[in-house]
């Protein structure tokens, strides 16, 4: 996207206007973002979804410039790394406005923040710029029986105060209007004469609050009871089981359903014989041909691998989460498994970046930035680049093993969990620092949106083709061109004490270690159709689950915690895998030696 | 009374609470009426209302803030 940077290639802008858009976490930013710039970026309901600033252009009626996605923080005091960048992005001094993005429903905290805001704004900023407020979900507000006089709130803040429904693309127009007016006329929309302490700010907020908001009281619905009952430990936990179960049967399940049904008959029955057909007009029969399109192929296995064993699971979890976040879910499943976390040194909060990770460990590892500590972070962040696996892998997992024995795949989960379990013990024990305790604010349950959601599914989907595909392709047709040549042989023969004697599995399992490198359900595919017994399966699937993160996951565990731990936790778990792996083979043989 | 040790659903008012930026940022202050909602097992949070929010608070920091019943 050519519209959308990081951090790192932040730079002043020289035409247009800039705007920083900043408010509290989960009160809508994201979405106004989209809304105004078109650049997709992700949003869930619950808070930190917004780790870093997002960049985007707007244009609005002749105006143009860009639009900063600020991360959202409960305050200006700089305690999370969210809100170190939120404060450093003021302190840049480059923006001509900041659209304040309030939420309707909980007007009480955000009025002290955009108090905060206005005040500091002049502290930091050497030369003020107007803030402008957006009054967010104000439907919801009006939903809840929150009526608020939006006139009178302006006044009190003596700057413009826009009431808007960004899902809805409501107000925004008028928005952008009052800020590109703002800017021009140069109105420094600042309250001067705040109280100096926090406390007295507080009172002035209290004071508003009063003026402005009349509450009507109503019964609670139907979703705010079943909210509340799931953050009980009864019904909660029978409730959080029936939830896992249920992702669980739709994601395997209904992937087994949608790979067997409709894409390997598709693969198999259409696309590779007219792939074949195709090829044959070009290419006689020989290495190249057999690189293409013999039975390891580019063209065979590197279309059948990615779109009919891994498509459908990474398809449906992603469905499941999305539904997942949207819905706000997932706090209070961290609510829930807050105390078992604890014994392991990280809060329960953290279970959202695992989750994460199931799906892919980069957006998981990205997430552990709205830790506020940390070793918090690094914990977690090794946790699932070690044990986790991701969906890709998971779709591999059940290709493999699914087949063979259902019990086999639930061993393999539950070494996974045992794993994880046993590596936090570990870490937390060996990583200094600490892990603060929990402090979240749960959002309403939702009943989330259906285009939202689609929109979710289909960004993610996209980037999982777009990030697979290609690697999948060249990894199939550098394992082809190895076999081919016989150069597999070779490093097959190099390898045998390890896979053969160590791992107990035969030699074209070679493959699988060298492929894991570039994707981890590379590390599993080479596996499937060479006959192997249970344990080998075993043994195979636990070697694929510990091996050495992804050429990108490593990428961003070098970005993130720099060359040495990411290189470090390469080499940890490629190490873990071989050996567990070993261990896990040479233990099961003996015993069955003995037992025969 | 601390936060951690009241009955739940009971409806309280804080006392005291420790220095905290982000209990602060997130409006909880001296005087402020909260409604206890639920208390994890095995040590794990108290969930709490305030206002038509909802947030949980580890048991440390549950133990250090003091309340009393709210009649």
């Amino acid at each position: 996207m050519k519209c959308h940077t990081n951090q790192g290639e932040f730079k002043p802008n020289h035409s247009g206007y800039r705007i920083l858009l900043m408010g509290n976490p989960n009160v809508g930013k994201s979405v106004v973002f989209s809304k105004l710039t078109g650049v997709e970026v992700e949003s869930a309901n619950y808070t930190g979804t917004t780790v870093s600033f997002t960049k985007g252009d707007w244009q609005f009626r002749g105006h143009h410039g860009d639009l900063i996605d600020v991360p959202g923080t409960y305050s200006l005091d700089a305690s999370s790394q969210a809100e170190k960048v939120a404060v450093d992005m003021m302190k840049r001094e480059t923006a001509d406005a900041i659209i304040v993005v309030l939420d309707a429903t909980n007007l009480e905290r955000n009025l002290f923040f955009a108090s905060q805001i206005q005040h500091l704004s002049t502290e930091i900023m050497k030369n003020p710029v107007p803030v402008i407020f957006s009054l967010n979900m104000i439907d919801v507000a009006e939903r809840q029986g929150i009526q608020i006089d939006v006139e009178l709130l302006a006044k009190f803040l003596e700057a413009p105060v826009i009431p808007t429904v960004a899902v809805r693309n409501i107000g925004l127009s008028e928005l952008m209007e009052a800020s590109i007016k703002s800017i021009e006329s140069n109105e420094i929309h600042q309250k001067e004469d705040w109280p100096d302490t926090e406390e007295d700010r507080w009172v002035w907020v209290g004071k508003v609050i009063r003026q402005v908001q009349q509450v009507e009281h109503r019964h609670p619905t139907w979703l705010e009871k079943l909210g509340d009952a799931t953050m009980r430990p009864f019904p909660g936990i029978p409730i959080a089981i029936m939830v896992m179960a249920l992702a669980l049967g739709i994601v395997v399940g209904g992937g087994k359903g949608l790979r067997a049904l409709i894409l390997l008959p598709l693969v198999h029955q259409v696309i590779v014989p007219l792939l074949d057909q195709l090829v044959r007009l070009f290419v006689t029969e020989g290495i190249l041909y057999n690189v293409l399109m013999g039975e390891y192929g580019m063209l065979v296995k590197g279309i059948e691998w990615p779109f009919a064993l891994i498509l459908p699971y990474v398809l449906l979890f992603y469905v499941v989460l999305s539904f997942m976040e949207d819905s706000g879910y997932l706090p209070r499943l961290g609510v829930l498994v807050d105390g078992v976390f604890r014994k392991i040194g990280i809060q329960g909060g953290n279970i959202v970046p695992m989750i994460m990770g199931y799906g892919c460990a980069i957006p998981a590892i990205l997430g552990t930035r709205a830790a506020t500590t940390q070793k918090e972070r690094l914990m977690v962040a090794s946790m699932v680049a070690f044990g986790v696996p991701c969906a890709a892998q998971t779709g591999a997992f059940i290709a493999l093993l699914g087949e063979h024995s259902v019990l086999l795949l639930i061993s393999v989960y539950l070494v996974s969990f045992v794993a994880i379990f046993l590596a936090g013990l570990t870490l937390d024990r060996f990583i200094p620092g600490k892990s603060d305790p929990m402090l979240l604010e749960i959002p309403n349950l939702l009943m989330p949106d259906r285009q939202t959601l689609l929109k979710k599914i289909r960004i993610r989907v996209k980037h999982f083709i777009m990030e697979a595909e290609v690697p999948m392709v060249l990894g199939v047709g550098f394992a082809a061109l190895l076999a081919e040549t016989g150069a597999l042989v070779q490093v097959g023969v190099f390898l045998s004490p390890l896979v053969e004697g160590w791992l107990g599995l035969p030699p074209e399992a070679t493959l699988g270690l060298i492929l894991g490198i570039i994707r981890r359900e590379l590390a599993v595919l080479p596996l499937l159709e060479l006959g192997l017994t249970g344990t080998q399966l075993f043994t195979g699937a636990v070697v694929a689950l510990f091996y050495m993160p992804c050429l990108a996951v490593l990428g961003v565990l070098i970005k993130e915690f720099g060359a040495k731990i990411g290189v470090l936790m390469a080499v940890g778990t490629t190490m873990s895998a071989l050996i567990l792996g070993g261990l896990f083979f040479q233990t099961i043989s003996m015993v069955s030696r003995i037992l025969a | 009374m601390s936060l951690y040790k009241m009955k739940k659903k009971c409806n309280c008012v804080i006392e005291s609470l420790p220095s905290v930026p982000l209990l602060d940022a997130m409006g909880f202050r001296k005087g402020q009426c909260i409604a206890i909602k639920s208390k994890q097992p095995f040590g794990g949070p108290v969930v709490v209302c305030m206002g038509n929010r909802s947030f949980a608070l580890a048991r440390e920091l549950a133990e250090q803030i003091t309340v009393k019943e709210d009649s």
